[in-house]
């Protein structure tokens, strides 16, 4: 029996490992391929001002701006809407219809992002640029929408899992108690399923900070941070539609190729924090403790 | 115990019949391929062709660059497969520096791209040890186009483009008190792209101008276009053959007192028009003739791949090239 099971333990280590080996040299590749641009250009690749293809000019500066701008514009419109939503679907949708809605919203992360980009080229844009008459509706503010539908089932699928987990008896206790439906779900169920919720917005912002395809057609593509920096409706020009457009132009091994793969790195490390911080916090399992009513 | 044993005996007895099946597939397999290619050589020894007639009709080629070239190649791609079935021809875009990056890095058997190579990658070429061909294949002019909104019938000389481009304008006043009143909305492609390439050529580097880092990038001429389309004020280049009727075409003058110019078929034809060029196809050495990618090419210099040049948008080569 031993002997037999050895082969398939070995087998299930290998395809284990693969993607943490993957990834390693994933990280190798990127941090080999930017190198070049982090010793000639050092800090200038993160607070440069200007990126300037033709001069060989690569701040990087307003790239990471637009892109942290237009993620956390998402994130202020997909949390309250995706809480919110999973609140109502766990707690106060009839218990049939529960189902049903929740993979109409998963369906939502099944649509092609490029799906996303087209109607917001075609139909988001214009609208945005009529309501605010602006010139063009190719904004920061047009990218924050179509990415905050884009991060909600995320956020909404993750959140709601952490509220189904809050056990049974605890709502009961709190019903028995006298405690209206509000009253529950503000202090036992919120208070319980809040590490929870914050891991989904963690993933949220992984998932839209990495998007491209749909960020490149909406975000007006302008290499400056707006003025006053705070304004949604002026386009700005996210990291990786910087990198989508120019990668395949760069020569390999130049400065600019090293440079878009440097401004890689610091994604993928922006990335990669958000993700731990959120491991962490899931791990920190909050059913269990007392809860203070 | 002794359950689990007898449990364990069947299992292996299972096994064994398992890989008996697959010995057996694997037979069949074996035999099958066999018996297919008897009967292939079997047949094709009754049809006598020559050698160097077939081995092209099953090849395959990719093609990759400028997205100004992409409608051409696709379209002569899909005439061509649709004449020789057999044959297999994929067309991706990605702009002419990534055609020659790629023809020069063999991943693609031929580039497309709309301006000639620049010295960085005829270096990149001799350190590789391959000579990149250019067949020059349709003439284009790098259109300047305008929103309606702007004026209907607009003319500039070269300077005033590079000025609207560089953003020393930022209104459109400010390039003629009789044009509204109105910030400029600066349409410009990726660098690398060819179109780029070729308007900073003409229009920006004589003056020394750099583009604005106002301006708003778009990744292919198809994006251009709509932006152009749908942005009041908006002023952007695009390839001949994306000019539609919701854009007004810009006339331009090499200089002040200059004629102005519409890019019409006589006038980029005769090069007249300040910013017309070939377009190209690029190997990185010449194809073996006979090949797939030879007889690609010869199919598009030929009278019926012009003819789908023109359908295109484009124009045809001036005189029927002899010489490449």
């Amino acid at each position: 029996m031993h002997l037999r099971s050895q082969p398939i333990e070995f087998v299930l280590f290998l395809c284990a490992s693969f993607s943490v080996v993957i990834l390693l040299l994933m990280l190798l590749f990127v941090v080999m391929e930017g190198s070049l641009a982090f010793t000639r250009l050092g800090t200038q690749l993160i607070l440069g001002q200007m990126w300037k293809t033709n001069s060989d000019l690569y701040g990087g500066f307003p790239l990471i701006y637009g892109s942290l701008m237009v993620v956390s514009g998402a994130l202020l419109i997909s949390i309250p809407l995706g809480i919110c939503t999973s609140i109502f679907i766990a707690e106060i949708l009839p218990f049939q219809l529960r189902d049903p809605i929740k993979s109409v919203i998963e369906l939502l992360a099944s649509i092609p992002s490029v799906i996303y980009g087209f109607i917001g080229v075609t139909f988001l844009a214009p609208l945005i640029a009529s309501i605010f008459g602006l010139q063009s509706g190719a904004t920061a503010f047009t990218a924050s929408l179509i990415l905050a539908i884009m991060v909600l089932p995320t956020i909404v699928g993750v959140s709601g899992e952490t509220i189904s987990a809050v056990p049974i008896e605890y709502k009961e206790a709190a019903l028995a108690l006298g405690a209206s439906k509000w009253q529950t779900i503000r202090n036992v169920i919120l208070p319980l399923s809040k590490s929870g919720m914050l891991a989904s917005v963690m993933l949220g912002f992984g998932r839209a900070i990495g998007e491209t395809v749909a960020v490149l057609m909406v975000a007006g593509n302008v290499a400056m941070v707006p003025t006053p920096p705070w304004n949604y409706l002026a386009p700005v020009y996210p990291v990786t539609a910087v990198i989508a457009m120019q990668m395949g132009e760069a020569a390999v091994g130049s400065l600019e190729y090293s440079a878009l793969f440097g401004l890689g790195l610091i994604l993928f490390i922006i990335t990669f924090a958000v993700n731990t911080i959120a491991d962490v916090i899931v791990r920190r399992r909050p059913v269990g403790r007392s809860v203070q009513l | 115990m002794n359950g689990g044993e007898k449990v364990n005996r069947e299992r292996s007895h299972g096994s064994i019949q398992t890989s008996r099946a697959i010995i057996v597939m694997t037979l069949l397999f074996i035999v099958g391929f066999a018996s297919g290619y008897y009967t292939d050589t079997l047949f094709s020894s009754q049809t006598v062709v020559w050698k160097e007639d077939v081995a092209w009709r099953t090849e395959s080629i990719s093609i990759s660059g400028s997205t100004t070239v992409l409608p051409i190649a696709n379209a002569c791609a899909i005439a061509f497969m649709n004449k020789y079935p057999g044959t297999s021809i994929t067309v991706t875009g990605g702009g002419s520096g990534r055609g020659y990056s790629e023809v020069i890095d063999g991943v693609v058997d031929i580039g497309m791209a709309s301006r000639p190579p620049k010295q960085k990658e005829i270096n990149d070429a001799k350190e590789k040890g391959v000579a990149l061909w250019l067949y020059p294949i349709a003439l284009d002019a790098v259109c300047v186009v305008v929103h309606p909104s702007v004026n209907k019938t607009l003319k500039l000389t070269l300077q005033e483009v590079g000025k609207i481009f560089a953003g020393i304008y930022t209104r459109w006043s400010d390039v003629d008190p009789s044009l509204p009143d109105e910030p400029i909305y600066v349409v410009v492609r990726e660098p690398g792209s060819g179109t780029r390439g070729t308007f900073e050529e003409y229009v920006m580097e004589p003056y020394g101008y750099d583009v604005t880092d106002a301006a708003h990038v778009r990744p292919s001429n198809p994006a251009v276009r709509t932006t152009i389309e749908t942005t009041p004020y908006s002023i952007g280049y695009v390839g001949l053959g994306f000019v539609t009727s919701k854009m007004v075409v810009v006339a331009l003058a090499e200089e002040e007192g200059e004629p102005y110019i519409y890019p019409s078929i006589e006038n980029i034809a005769s090069f007249k028009y300040p910013i017309s060029r070939y377009l190209y196809l690029v190997t990185s050495t010449r194809p073996e003739s006979g090949s797939l990618a030879d007889r690609f090419i010869d199919f598009i210099l030929s009278p019926e791949g012009q003819e789908i040049v023109e359908e295109q948008g484009f124009l045809k080569l001036p005189r029927y090239p002899a010489g490449v």
